[in-house]
């Protein structure tokens, strides 16, 4: 098991943001977490690493590859982000440096986890630029985030994400902000590298759409509670949960039908 | 027949103000300072400027109640004759700012694209100009006042505020609800009044305080150094001034003057954030469903507008 | 119609009397210098586009980012002056002009934009926001009565006129928005992105809120989106952009299940679906 949750509950004042959640995600497994915005979905993967926002309590356990990590201290859970997990969040604007060239932010994990040279350091960056999709490796790396598209960006997250070889990828809302042709590769390249790499996948979301197209199994999220879980395949055939339910409705009646 | 919308029941900003002990020790201070100004136009218990050189250095007493300086004036009734002298020179001074700044500031963000770019640059130069080098020059040339204190400290921190607004009004303009309104009918003048003031108004009145709090140090130093206040004004500035050439032997008196102008000044800090904070409707109000300390509300997730990168803002015309 | 390829954009004649026209409509911009020497690089934001509304229609603009779908909403509710073409609406014409002169087109139109996060101004509660169009437009009768009842009509209460936004959801925030845009009884509601910041659940209770609207009020739509899925249960017709260009134009079924342009067959193959 690459990442064990045992009744996690996150409080923020007097109210639980995630309450008694409980997962296990094996290597190669893609597991996807759905709800409306507030349910908690996003909490989860900051507990997991440990980026909680201020005034923001947890408790339950936590396991990365068997070790323990709730109630570690900062410089023992620091190594663990990017080596262990790696994480795409969603607005690829923000999410990268301006000032940093993309060769460097690819290669920063590296820096971080390992003593590599900068020639090194730049090698594998442009190895990993290759294998995510972006045209002209070997020049893009030189090139700033802000001369990049969105869909580039992400690809680009993505890279750094995957480079120090994690057991673990979290991916919170990677595609919202894209286009809908550029969210069509950034899925297929979640799925391919996930198939290639046997890295274990837990992908939040609040479009079951998006998620049919990504994840095998899916938890769903209400107020910080699991009210459902299975495949997904069966969570839009036969949902038990009114939440369930509402959401596979609601996704019905405002998404594509090709039929 | 038509009538105009109602105002719905509006919270009393100044009510919510006096509830913070911030707000309100700063605005008991300041409603203090006024009324000693207001009486000493009628009325001080002794002549501030009579001197008498066989009273100099009495301590304090029932007659002297700060005791008497090197020259026999009563520190008291000068300190008290001295609050007119700030009270005229902070809102003065403010009011120059304001129509400096806010008028710079206009110019240097909703005009065309030129005229925005030369003000800017303008702008640019007249800060770095040290207002206390501009009192000394103009002082030079006019012979000290408080008109020059006034002035300088007005203009110079005038173009500081038109500095911080301008950016404030072109980052409102772009917003939502500016385009918004713009299709509900709005012409130029209905936006800036309707949603450009009430929200540059937070950055603005922290800005305006500093700049009476400023003026009143300025008019404090320009005076000491003999730039200010004539010696016909009573002032904070020159009682110091007179103060400190004794500094070592009657160290006390200096107290008098210097507590005052350190109040006033904190006083104005305090109150100018204490007025924005007690405007900002978020922090009146509680958001839905909220315990405690959360972080700000997440956004639901979308598409992120536009990226600005790829589309130049489009001019605000009428 | 201009800018389409031969065979292209059968039945996109509005049956209907047409409300809003757009013909031939391009703007450019003309970026800052890089160096003193050469003239600034020229972005074609729009080239030639042709649009039309027709009296009670639902008309979608589809469109990903930098295709130039909000730029052609800005220039058909003249908030941005185009660099060629006309606007017209039920035959007037219309152009960036004084709020006085271009009342008539205001009271006519109203919009809803995309992010409910910054189209309420923090500084003015609910009622006051709805009621702005009213007051601008100098709309006769009881305003505060005509705004309870716009609140009531998107799902409010009365008494939300008092609160301000930001104790709203983003739901909750969109229907004010759609309330201060419908206030005033105007014949055309434009949306711009209105659902793509929104939860799945409040997507659908919008859109059922929109015919709703439609039919209760009349309005036509013109609605931009770049979601495939909520044009086909909003829209009659569509017009396809892409970098400033219509490329397909016709009714939803026709553009969306046989597309003719390839990028619109890219676009209909990439969305992902539930079925």
């Amino acid at each position: 098991m690459t990442l064990e949750i045992d009744h996690l509950t996150v409080t923020v004042g007097d109210r639980r943001v995630v309450d008694d959640l409980s997962l296990r995600l094996g290597p190669g497994e893609r597991l996807g977490l759905i709800g409306e915005s507030g349910s908690g979905k996003s909490m989860t993967t900051l507990a997991v690493l440990g980026l909680l926002p201020p005034g923001a309590r947890a408790t339950g356990s936590i396991r990365l590859d068997g070790r323990e990590v709730t109630g570690l201290a900062e410089r023992d859970l620091a190594p663990l982000r990017g080596a262990v997990v790696g994480t795409v969040f969603q607005d690829p604007r923000t999410s990268l440096d301006p000032v940093m060239t993309i060769g460097r932010q690819i290669a920063e994990p590296l820096h971080l986890h390992g003593r590599l040279s900068r020639r090194e350091g730049r090698a594998r960056a442009v190895a990993a630029a290759a294998e995510v999709g972006l045209p002209e490796p070997t020049t893009i790396v030189d090139r700033y985030p802000h001369q990049l598209s969105g869909g580039q960006r992400q690809r680009v997250v993505i890279a750094t994400a995957l480079i120090a070889r994690p057991s673990v990828l979290l991916a919170d809302e990677p595609t919202t902000a894209l286009d809908v042709t550029t969210q069509a590769e950034v899925l297929a390249l979640f799925r391919r590298l996930v198939d290639e790499r046997g890295t274990s996948l837990l992908f939040v979301t609040h479009d079951l759409a998006v998620l049919s197209r990504v994840a095998d199994d899916a938890l769903v999220l209400s107020h910080g509670r699991v009210v459902e879980r299975g495949p997904v395949t069966r969570l839009l055939r036969s949902p038990e949960h009114p939440v369930t339910r509402g959401l596979v409705e609601a996704t019905r009646a405002t998404t594509w039908r090709a039929s | 027949m038509r009538r105009p919308a109602p105002r719905l029941r509006r919270v009393s900003v100044v009510g919510v103000l006096l509830r913070t002990p911030r707000g309100a020790a700063a605005a008991t201070w300041l409603a203090l300072l006024l009324v000693a100004a207001a009486v000493s136009r009628a009325w001080t218990p002794l002549d501030p400027f009579t001197t008498d050189p066989y009273s100099a250095w009495l301590p304090p007493s029932a007659a002297h109640l700060l005791g008497t300086d090197s020259v026999g004036r009563d520190i008291a009734s000068y300190l008290l004759a001295a609050s007119a002298t700030t009270v005229v020179v902070a809102v003065c001074a403010g009011l120059v700012a304001v129509v400096v700044g806010l008028g710079l500031a206009a110019l240097g963000s909703l005009t065309a694209r030129w005229v925005r770019d030369g003000v800017a640059v303008l702008i640019d130069v007249l800060v770095a100009f040290p207002t206390i080098l501009v009192a000394m020059a103009l002082a030079a040339a006019f012979g000290g006042s408080l008109t020059v204190v006034v002035v300088a400290t007005g203009v110079g921190y005038g173009v500081t505020i038109a500095r911080v607004s301008r950016s404030e009004i072109r980052r409102v303009v772009r917003e939502d609800y500016v385009t918004a309104a713009r299709a509900s009918g709005a012409g130029t003048a209905a936006v800036l009044r309707r949603h450009v003031l009430p929200n540059i108004a937070p950055v603005f009145v922290v800005q305006l305080s500093l700049a009476m709090a400023t003026s009143i140090l300025a008019e404090a130093g320009l005076s000491f150094l003999g730039y200010g206040a004539s010696a016909e004004t009573a002032s904070w500035g020159r009682l110091l001034s007179d103060l400190q050439k004794f500094l070592g032997v009657h160290p006390w008196t200096v107290l008098g003057p210097g507590l005052a102008i350190t109040l006033t000044v904190l006083a104005l800090n305090l109150l100018g954030d204490a007025v924005r904070d007690a405007a900002d409707p978020r922090l009146r109000t509680r958001s839905p469903g909220r315990g405690g300390t959360l972080p700000p509300e997440p956004r639901a997730p979308g598409p992120s507008p536009a990226d600005p990168a790829r589309s130049p803002a489009p001019e605000v015309t009428s | 119609m201009t800018g389409l390829a031969p065979g292209q954009g059968a039945g996109q004649a509005p049956v209907v009397a047409p409300l809003l026209v757009g013909q031939g409509l391009t703007r450019t911009f003309t970026l800052p210098r890089r160096s003193p020497f050469q003239p600034g690089p020229v972005r074609h934001a729009l080239v030639d586009a042709d649009l039309a509304v027709g009296a009670g229609e639902s008309v979608a603009l589809i469109g990903e980012s930098g295709s130039g779908k909000s730029t052609l909403v800005r220039l058909l509710l003249a908030l941005d002056a185009p660099t060629a073409g006309t606007v017209t609406f039920d035959g007037r014409t219309v152009e960036p002009a004084r709020a006085s002169r271009l009342r008539w087109f205001r009271r006519e139109t109203g919009v809803v934009l995309q992010d409910p996060y910054s189209s309420l101004d923090p500084r003015m509660r609910v009622g006051d926001t709805v009621a702005e169009p009213l007051q601008h437009l100098r709309v006769a009768g009881d305003h505060r009565a005509m705004v309870a009842e716009v609140l009531g009509r998107v799902g409010l209460e009365p008494q939300d006129a008092e609160r301000w936004p930001h104790e709203l959801s983003g739901g909750q925030r969109q229907r004010v928005a759609l309330a201060r845009a419908v206030v005033h009884r105007p014949r055309l509601l434009v949306g711009d992105e209105p659902m793509s910041a929104l939860d799945v659940t409040v997507r659908a209770q919008i859109i059922d809120l929109l015919r709703e609207l439609r039919a209760d009020l009349g309005l036509s739509l013109l609605l931009v989106s770049h979601d495939i899925g909520l044009v086909q249960h909003l829209a009659d017709r569509v017009s396809v952009l892409r970098d400033g260009r219509v490329v397909e134009q016709g009714t939803t079924d026709d553009v969306l299940r046989r597309p003719q342009h390839e990028y619109t067959r890219s676009l209909v193959a990439s969305v992902p679906t539930i079925d």
